[in-house]
């Protein structure tokens, strides 16, 4: 299978560790990876800003993998999907997609509307399939327990991304299961981390990632599993915050946060280097024990 | 009292995605899931939405109002109306910076975007730890023809309004 890979920003520019499992793990199941390119999506942003610059963009991202003849785009990251998405669906409308070429044409480019994109774990559970990913397990993480975060833009708005019931996903809990550890449970699951309010208040974004935490971290989980950069920054920077003396956060404990590339890796076999876990800046304790049992060198970890 | 433009809400509507602005009978199921009403007084997407509706413009555009949703759309997937008030919200939010009243978080964002390309910088320091860890070079990014599609956008023109007008 040969994708192209659109990366972002926040991925290249802080979260080298999710790259670097997602490509391990994508060639190890047999995706041929094609690096497209490009720069930002325009992040949910630009939507607020303009509807036109934000579709013209997209589309001009677009154009570049149709260009190199690729049928599908994946994205590691749920901002990218989201801006990616709405824009195929918007520029079916064939007035919205005239005006937009109109735009590219400028540049010597065309949107044609051929390419498909999907996030990495859409990908996972859907064309390459839990089974296979289950297969390739080598070092089965049994009981470890694991808070999974779908994050926002992998199933909502559900009219655009037409995957999973969005108050019932399953992939990521099954891709989990699939590598022997255990989803459990939490009341905050299908909640936004909090990370697009950044700009506007960090006190309410890190509250509103501090009330997923606890939640988290309540419900006896080992490790949190996120499929996005900014949803893994966020959830792990807002733990480093309520280190801080005086910090106007608090929560119960902490959690490490792993990218779903990292926990897909180690358990096919994959050493901690491969999936960059000196990065994690919460390491994954009961994650690295499990590998030491199973006579992985930890030494990164 | 504040004035109320009745003609507001057609505007509203012409935006994508706010078209069904009108059909929102008030049942609050939008403010009920918002991870965001939770936390700030504020900010209830029933009110928003009500507002909008009734065209008080003034009151939706001061402080950082319109500018607290996290976009999650958790309000869209329960609106029992399929009124859609995340996106309420985003047409909201572009009357909002046609009248030069964009956020300085958002507008600091968008011209880091138009300036590189991206809206993350990506340093040295962290090309130097991707080499390092085997991975390619960050790719480059094609500057000169997205500037030039998002100046032909109108986001150039909008950005330097929003710099030169009052912000939220």
């Amino acid at each position: 299978m040969r994708c192209g890979l659109f990366l972002g920003c926040l991925v290249p520019a802080r979260m080298a560790a999710y790259e670097l499992s997602a490509r391990e793990v994508l060639e190890a199941l047999g995706v041929e990876l094609v690096d497209l390119k490009a720069g930002c999506c325009g992040s949910p942003y630009i939507f607020s800003v303009s509807h036109r610059a934000g579709l013209a963009l997209a589309a001009y991202n677009l154009a570049l993998a149709e260009e190199a003849g690729l049928k599908t785009v994946i994205t590691l990251c749920n901002g990218c999907n989201e801006v990616l998405k709405r824009t195929l669906e918007a520029l079916k409308d064939e007035h919205e997609r005239e005006a937009v070429n109109a735009i590219l044409a400028k540049v010597g480019k065309e949107f044609k509307g051929e390419v498909k994109v999907k996030h990495i774990v859409r990908l996972l559970y859907e064309d390459i399939g839990v089974a296979k990913v289950e297969e390739a397990v080598k070092v089965p993480l049994e009981g470890l327990r694991v808070a999974v975060h779908y994050g926002c833009h992998l199933l909502r708005p559900s009219e655009v991304m037409r995957f999973e019931n969005p108050d019932d996903p399953r992939s990521m809990d099954e891709l989990v299961m699939a590598v022997g550890a255990e989803s459990v449970p939490y009341v905050e699951k299908l909640e936004c981390c909090g990370f697009p309010a950044m700009p506007v208040s960090e006190d309410l974004a890190y509250d509103i990632a501090a009330e997923k935490l606890t939640s988290m971290i309540a419900s006896g989980a080992d490790v949190a599993v996120t499929a996005c950069p900014s949803c893994f920054l966020h959830l792990e920077n807002a733990q480093i915050v309520a280190r801080r003396e005086g910090a106007k956060i608090r929560l119960p404990g902490e959690i490490p946060v792993l990218h779903i590339t990292q926990l897909l890796g180690l358990a096919m076999g994959l050493g901690p280097d491969d999936v960059g876990l000196r990065e994690n800046r919460i390491k994954p304790k009961a994650v690295l024990r499990m590998l030491e049992r199973a006579g992985v060198r930890c030494r990164g970890g | 009292m504040r004035e109320a433009d009745p003609k507001f809400k057609l505007k509203v509507r012409q935006i994508p995605g706010a078209e069904k602005l009108m059909l929102c009978f008030q049942c609050g199921s939008c403010t009920a899931d918002c991870p965001v009403a939770r936390h700030e007084d504020i900010f209830r997407p029933r009110i928003i939405a009500r507002l909008a509706i009734l065209g008080f413009k003034e009151l939706l555009f001061s402080g950082d109002l319109l500018w607290l949703c996290l976009g999650c759309y958790s309000c869209t997937e329960h609106c029992p109306q399929g009124v859609k008030p995340t996106e309420v919200i985003e047409a909201l939010r572009n009357i909002a910076v046609e009248e030069g009243k964009l956020h300085p978080g958002f507008k600091q964002l968008l011209d880091a975007l138009l300036a590189t390309g991206r809206m993350y910088k990506i340093t040295r320091m962290k090309e130097r730890a991707r080499a390092k860890m085997g991975l390619p070079p960050a790719p480059e990014v094609p500057l000169e023809d997205v500037r030039k599609v998002l100046d032909l956008a109108g986001l150039t023109s909008i950005l330097g309004k929003a710099s030169g007008g009052g912000e939220a």
